[in-house]
């Protein structure tokens, strides 16, 4: 009896073909089955994402990864990119207009790829750096705002952030 | 107990009014939920609705007015005239078959299901989960053929902690705290403060008075110079130069004696205020739920009781006082000099405004520097922390030299900051300095000068005194253009202290609640719903029930909410619906105090403190004799390798005593629950990782200890739970299978079946290999 899958089951991008299904929904056809339903997680949310999507069933159990969907041919490619905007709410910053600090506290004037947006950070250590070039923000409600690439901000929203962590 | 809820939301009368004219005449609004945002995914404010005929997301396009850049009130009053309502989505309701909402990172989706496919309605982030979850059910069960109740609608309660909105501004607050940190009033916080040491008021007087005096002695001293010189000395009057002298020579001991009295006092005010303070935060602390733990680190709590009451001290016993004498300083000064010669007050006043503004300049500059220092600082000492203790891995994996160049990146840090800083700090001085010293050349320039004029001129005792009083002048000048922003890292320390001091404990006695009588031990429990983060329901209504002495074992994968279950047991977290019952009393209604008191844990990781043996045990039962500590250590089986011990149980334990065996530790807190003596028992995989003949041992302690009790145990090896009365399987938070051990392990699709199955499995795996 196999007692837990010890091996991930890597999907090959070339053979694999992810589309809409009558429903909408998203199906997913590899090595001679196909799935209905598939949900999309991401390994690496903000350092690559688009690296290593796992896909699953809806009770959230892994059917394969893909190592990296830019592989995948356009139609499938375009799918999983409409999907993923859809279950990651996670807009990237693109420049810091203003923080206030409320006694630790901050909100964060922001331009997003969402639209402009305040938003509000509990403390410090919810403004996390990944690495030196990458930050995640998250918001008291949970959201995580991305700022995949410091070095592309402008002056202005640089010097803000370094003051604020 | 009742539940406190609230209403329904209202909608906006302009929405309302604009939505309408999108729909039938006839055509009401039955449930709403207010989106933030579009369907594209960006920001914007939209409206989920359900009428009797159909579902809708509307919002308005906000056209702007001609003027366009037009900014401010004006056009947003003007936007308002060209508000074009627009319906996003509009589905028959006879056309839809379910409607559905989905959970994402970073928010939900509501989609609806029809013929043609799956269609999105709406788009929401966190924040407005609360409002989607009361109005869903009410749109679902429009839906034609919609199965009654589907999901019941939860109108927030008042006390739930999922409300994450300010009730004063609206702004969202952290999940942990009620409050919204704009919404604590900054202004009246250092009011606060002092009204906390308004008890103190005699001290507070006689500190002013005292300062008083110590002032007006050294302020009266270049004035006597002044006499002195000119009157004693080129009056040539030895009578009067030795009163002066004599004068001079008492003011300077009045002041001295007086002042180190003075500064006595008033430390011993600032530290017994703080330490007043220190004890209500501690004390406040403590009375905290669980799940104020669960959300700060244990770092962020001891800043609040160490770091931020020393800053207030510090405001206490110097930044205030200074406030005042340097206040009261620069007064007498003025009035002093002003009135003696005006001219030559005005101008050696002159470098005044550049003083003043050069150390603001610098306060608020430096303020920005000292603060990266010390972000650099606590990244050193945040590594230090995280590496110290697992010096053990480190070593293991032969990283030494790569945490030498971690640690090597975080010191340069901080040295490159220090020195950044240091070149501001460098600047200033000099600076100051140079203002001061031309002030002073001003006087001796302007005022030689005078000295040697025929018509009117000035003494030299006048021009020494002016000298004194200028040297007396420019430092509170310094020092109060600081003071904004002492005052302000004072009041950041009083928001932080005040807010942990504001935040209420979520678990707490009802106002008049009645001691819980002596538990029987039958527990029940009925529907229980319960989860850490908002919308994430940890357990979906849980019911099952233990009679008296039974003992109930708790098994299912991991994160299928066993220990949570404990959790809620001993109320360390109130269910969110339904209830939990002992003996029929509802654990809510109780007191903590006599709940917990009848309620014995052995946890997964039993925690010792530092301390000995004996305090460890007596722990349960601080009034226990040492003779029942003894037997208690016997029942549980860690009486013989206590006695091994050199010290006995005055062997100190903790985290610089000696080393415990996890066995070892796990027979203590056995012993400790013991000697507690519960009515009630919780058992968190007590067997663990340890070898057979430990765990031998531990068996025996708990079955002497389960005896008479009634006792819910989770354990991870079935074999351990064969003698339960009755096991209760759980999956992602329902129960799904309720039997003996027998019963559940001949069913043989069950997944209890399966888990022991896996478990014999392992097991035969795990004895090859060994």
């Amino acid at each position: 009896m196999e007692l837990y899958d010890t091996t991930i089951r890597f999907l090959e991008p070339r053979e694999v073909r992810i589309s809409r299904n009558s429903l909408g929904k998203l199906l997913l056809e590899a090595e001679g089955e196909s799935y209905n339903d598939v949900r999309l997680t991401l390994a690496f949310p903000h350092t690559a994402p688009d690296l290593f999507v796992s896909l699953g069933d809806p009770d959230g159990k892994e059917i394969g990864v893909i190592e990296d969907i830019g592989l995948l041919d356009k139609s499938s490619r375009r799918a999983i990119d409409d999907e993923l905007d859809l279950v990651y709410f996670s807009p990237i910053i693109e420049r810091i207009v203003k923080v206030n600090n409320h006694y630790g506290a901050t909100s964060w004037n922001v331009e997003t790829d969402k639209g402009p947006q305040v938003v509000r950070i509990r403390e410090r250590g919810d403004v996390r750096w990944l690495n030196p070039h990458e930050v995640v923000l998250t918001d008291v409600q949970g959201v995580r705002y991305q700022i995949p690439n410091v070095a592309l901000l402008d002056e202005n929203s640089r010097s803000l952030l370094e003051q604020e962590t | 107990m009742q539940v406190d809820e609230e209403a329904p939301p209202e909608m906006p009368d302009a929405v309302c009014s604009d939505l309408q004219a999108c729909l039938d005449r006839d055509e009401r609004v039955a449930s709403f939920v207010k989106c933030d945002l579009m369907l594209s995914g960006q920001f914007g404010e939209t409206w989920l609705f359900a009428t009797d005929r159909r579902l809708g997301l509307y919002c308005h396009e906000e056209i702007p007015a001609k003027g366009e850049t037009r900014k401010g009130k004006e056009a947003r009053a003007s936007r308002q005239d060209v508000r074009r309502p627009i319906l996003l989505r509009d589905l028959a309701l006879s056309e839809v078959a379910k409607i559905e909402r989905r959970e994402i990172r970073g928010g939900a989706l509501v989609e609806a299901t029809t013929a043609d496919g799956v269609i999105l309605l709406a788009r929401l982030t966190p924040g407005r989960l609360d409002d989607l979850a009361a109005a869903l059910p009410l749109m679902q069960q429009l839906v034609p053929g919609a199965s009654p109740q589907e999901e019941k609608p939860r109108w927030r309660r008042k006390k739930d902690k999922s409300k994450n909105v300010c009730p004063t501004c609206g702004k969202p607050t952290p999940p942990w705290s009620e409050i919204c940190v704009d919404c604590l009033e900054k202004r009246k916080l250092l009011f606060r403060l002092l009204s906390r040491v308004s008890k103190y008021w005699p001290v507070i007087i006689v500190g002013l008075a005292t300062m008083v005096i110590v002032q007006a002695a050294d302020l009266a001293q270049p004035w006597l110079q002044a006499q002195l010189v000119d009157h004693a000395i080129l009056g040539h009057n030895p009578g009067l130069l030795t009163k002066i002298i004599g004068a001079l020579v008492g003011l300077t001991v009045l002041g001295q004696v007086v002042g180190g009295f003075r500064g006595y006092m008033m430390q011993w005010f600032g530290q017994k205020a703080i330490y007043d303070l220190r004890m209500d935060l501690y004390a406040h602390i403590q009375r905290l739920s669980v799940a104020f733990y669960d959300s700060k680190q244990t770092g962020w709590i001891m800043d609040r009781v160490t770091s931020d009451t020393m800053n207030l001290q510090d405001f206490l016993t110097d930044a205030l006082q200074d406030f005042v004498r340097d206040s009261v300083t620069l007064l007498f000064i003025l009035v002093i000099m002003l009135s003696w010669n005006w001219k030559l007050a005005l101008l050696s006043l002159l470098p005044t405004p550049f003083i003043a503004y050069a150390s603001n300049w610098f306060m608020h500059r430096s303020r920005r520097l000292y603060h990266r220092i010390w972000r650099k600082r606590s990244r050193i000492s945040s590594l230090l922390t995280d590496v110290v203790p697992g010096v053990r891995v480190v070593k293991a994996f032969g990283s030494e030299e790569r945490e030498i160049e971690r640690f090597e990146a975080r010191n340069r840090d901080f040295m490159t900051a220090s020195v950044d800083a240091q070149r501001v700090f460098a600047a200033f001085g000099p600076i100051t300095g140079m203002l001061t010293a031309l002030g002073l050349m001003v006087v001796w320039g302007y005022g030689g000068y005078r000295a040697m004029g025929a018509t009117n001129p000035i003494s030299i005792g006048t021009l020494l005194a002016f000298m004194g009083y200028l040297y007396r002048f420019y430092q509170p000048v310094q020092s109060l253009s600081r003071m904004t922003q002492r005052f302000q890292m004072t009041a950041t320390a009083a928001q932080r202290v005040f807010e942990v001091l504001d935040t209420p404990a979520d678990v707490r006695d009802e106002v008049d609640a009645p001691a819980m009588p002596r538990i029987v031990g039958h527990i029940e429990f009925e529907n229980v719903t319960f989860g850490y983060e908002p919308h994430q329901d940890v357990l979906k209504g849980v019911s099952f029930t233990a009679e008296p002495g039974e003992m109930v074992g708790l098994v299912g994968p991991s994160g299928a909410g066993k220990s949570t279950t404990i959790n809620l047991v001993s109320r360390f977290y109130d269910v969110l619906d339904g209830a939990i019952r002992i003996d029929g009393i509802d654990i809510r209604d109780v007191t903590l105090d006599s709940l917990r008191s009848q309620i014995g844990v052995v946890l997964q990781e039993p925690f010792l403190f530092q301390g000995t043996l004996f305090d460890n045990i007596a722990y349960g039962n601080p009034t226990a004799t040492r003779r029942q500590v003894i037997e208690a250590a016997k029942a549980a089986n860690c009486h013989e390798f206590i006695m091994r011990f050199q010290d006995g149980y005055d062997t100190v334990v903790g985290e610089r005593g000696t080393r415990l065996s996890g066995g070892e530790r796990q027979r203590i807190s056995i012993a400790r629950a013991i000697l507690k003596n519960p009515r009630i028992l919780i058992l968190d995989e007590a067997t663990s990782s340890v070898d057979t003949e430990t765990e031998g041992q531990i068996r025996q302690a708990l079955d002497r200890l389960v005896e008479g009790r009634t006792t819910i145990a989770i354990a991870h090896r079935f074999s351990t739970l064969s003698h339960a009365d009755k096991l209760i399987v759980l999956d992602k938070g329902k129960v799904v299978e309720v039997g003996s051990h027998e019963q559940l392990l001949a069913q043989e699709d069950g997944l209890f079946r399966r888990l022991s199955d896996q478990q014999t499995a392992l097991a035969r795996i795990v004895e090859v290999a060994g």
